[in-house]
């Protein structure tokens, strides 16, 4: 159970999640045990790399062509 | 251990950094397929004009895929099945999963198949069997080895994926080794050849070359929730995936694209040898051998991961899941290897149709939608009182989205004639369709499944969403 525990971190420390989906289910809906969404960075890098990079290559090769 | 079944991993469960998760999705990116893809391009589009439109499509793919499976997976810690059932319903998540499987089982097969055929061709080459002996005999045994192999290293997991990972990435140096041989050895030629299926609408065929790459990134769908959701943050994320496994693919392409334009062969292991003799064919045979394996790992471990979401699997023990898993791969490149290559282009085209209005109505649902936000216990929650239960556990709003983006993409570019119709040279075929569906989910969403109650919407809405 992760009740009564401090907040677990996503260093790579010994095992403390629960077997149970029940248990991990809980834990995820309190929060403690959920991942982070894309932060500010992420999103730029995304934007970077999945929109800008590609269209100044589809750029690039339709007037070298 | 969690990574070895379909329940939610918790965040001190999820410890790759992004180091770790790069060099896996490199390894599982880079395997024969590349060349197949670079074959397709170089047969619209000349060396330069190819890289770069293939380069362009690839990362435009790897961040349809990221957007539709990635942050379910990395805030929840599910693959990528399991992301599809606040879209599709507590039953009509199969969709997506029969998707995954004849995607990964497909894919799996030719590359084990390949795998064994380059073994083949190695001891050929080496001398060590008579070469008439090898495909007939060989190539079974090599199949049956390799999914022995695949089956050993994925007894440990998603930490097997890893380990081999790291001794099989090196593959992609060795692959980027033949591109400088081949282009070194053969520029003039290179610079000056033409592809051989060029249209004479330019236009045409620069579009078709984005459009190879948008499809085949599209399919790396079904392997990417399975990788990303060992790591805990969207920021260890973003990069190992647009780098690690977008870049990956049109690098290699691009040996495919200059064998086809120059030597009429996108497969290294057959023009290596004309072109640095049989020390070079070793390395090349090597190389195709040891990139199939490690994709073919990491494919069946997202595929027996996706299995684990049905009820009557999810308590089977590990080893018994990979037996189910592998099978069906075994039987195909065992029993009838040849026939699955000669019908296996047309299979797959269709395969790939899919993809894209599945990311169209992911991306739809989770950013538009629900504003970032699902019920993860209605995501485990297989009975008819919960919040994706739908009507009998189908979304007629997925379903009705994910067959007009199929018709959508068709009609825009048949997959297997690669005839075109209305705007495909303007706007590709594949982001049309995950357009349209993702559209199309969102209308039926708001005029069907919202004012009926159904899809935990108005949880959300309470909350102030949609």
């Amino acid at each position: 159970m992760l009740s009564g525990r401090p907040e677990v971190s996503p260093a790579p420390a010994a095992p403390v999640a629960p077997a149970d989906l029940p248990e991990r289910l809980a834990a995820l809906e309190s929060g403690t045990a959920c991942g982070e969404d894309f932060d500010r960075a992420s999103w730029i890098w995304l934007w970077l790399l999945g929109v800008a990079v590609p269209v100044l290559l589809l750029l690039a090769g339709w007037w070298a062509g | 251990m969690s990574d070895k079944d379909a329940w939610p991993m918790l965040l001190a469960e999820r410890t790759w950094g992004p180091w770790k998760l790069g060099i896996a999705l490199a390894t599982a990116a880079a395997a024969t397929w590349c060349y197949l893809i670079g074959e397709y391009v170089g047969l619209y589009l000349d060396f330069f004009q190819g890289s770069l439109a293939l380069a362009a499509g690839s990362m435009i793919g790897m961040l349809l895929v990221l957007l539709a499976a990635g942050p379910p997976c990395i805030r929840y810690g599910i693959e990528s099945v399991a992301s599809t059932l606040p879209q599709f319903g507590t039953r009509g998540w199969i969709v997506p999963l029969l998707m995954q499987l004849v995607s990964i089982v497909g894919w799996n097969s030719l590359l084990l198949i390949f795998f064994a055929k380059s073994l083949s061709q190695l001891l050929a080459v080496l001398g060590w069997v008579p070469p008439g002996i090898a495909m007939v005999r060989i190539v079974p045994v090599a199949t049956a080895l390799a999914c022995t192999l695949v089956f050993c290293v994925l007894l440990r997991g998603a930490s097997g994926v890893s380990r081999i990972a790291n001794i099989l990435v090196l593959h992609v140096l060795i692959g980027l080794w033949m591109l400088y041989l081949l282009v070194s050895h053969r520029w003039p030629e290179l610079a000056a050849a033409r592809p051989t299926l060029a249209s004479p609408d330019r236009l045409w065929n620069y579009t078709t070359g984005v459009e190879i790459g948008i499809s085949s990134l599209l399919s790396w769908w079904a392997y990417i929730g399975a990788m990303i959701r060992m790591a805990p943050h969207g920021r260890t994320v973003a990069l190992p995936v647009m780098l690690g496994m977008g870049a990956p693919v049109p690098l290699l392409s691009l040996i495919g694209i200059a064998g086809i334009l120059v030597l009429k062969s996108s497969d290294p292991s057959e023009w290596l040898r004309t072109v640095g003799g049989p020390l070079y064919a070793v390395i090349a045979l090597s190389f195709v051998a040891a990139a199939n394996l490690g994709t073919a790992i990491a494919g069946i471990y997202a595929s027996a991961t996706g299995l684990r979401n049905f009820r009557i699997l999810e308590r089977l023990p590990w080893w018994v899941l990979l037996l189910v898993t592998i099978l069906p791969v075994a039987l195909v490149g065992i029993a009838i290897p040849e026939l699955f290559f000669a019908r296996f282009g047309a299979f797959l085209a269709f395969i790939g149709v899919g993809f894209a209005p599945l990311c169209g109505i992911q991306i739809a649902d989770y950013f538009l939608l629900r504003r970032r936000r699902i019920d993860i216990r209605a995501v485990y929650e297989r009975g008819s009182s919960g919040a994706y239960a739908y009507w009998a556990g189908f979304n007629p709003a997925a379903l009705t989205a994910l067959a007009a983006g199929c018709a959508i993409y068709v009609w825009l570019l048949n997959p297997l004639t690669y005839a075109s119709h209305g705007p495909y040279r303007f706007v590709t075929a594949s982001l049309p369709a995950a357009f349209g569906a993702g559209l199309l989910y969102v209308l039926v969403t708001r005029w069907l499944v919202i004012p009926a109650g159904r899809g935990g919407y108005a949880a959300l809405l309470r909350e102030g969403a949609p």
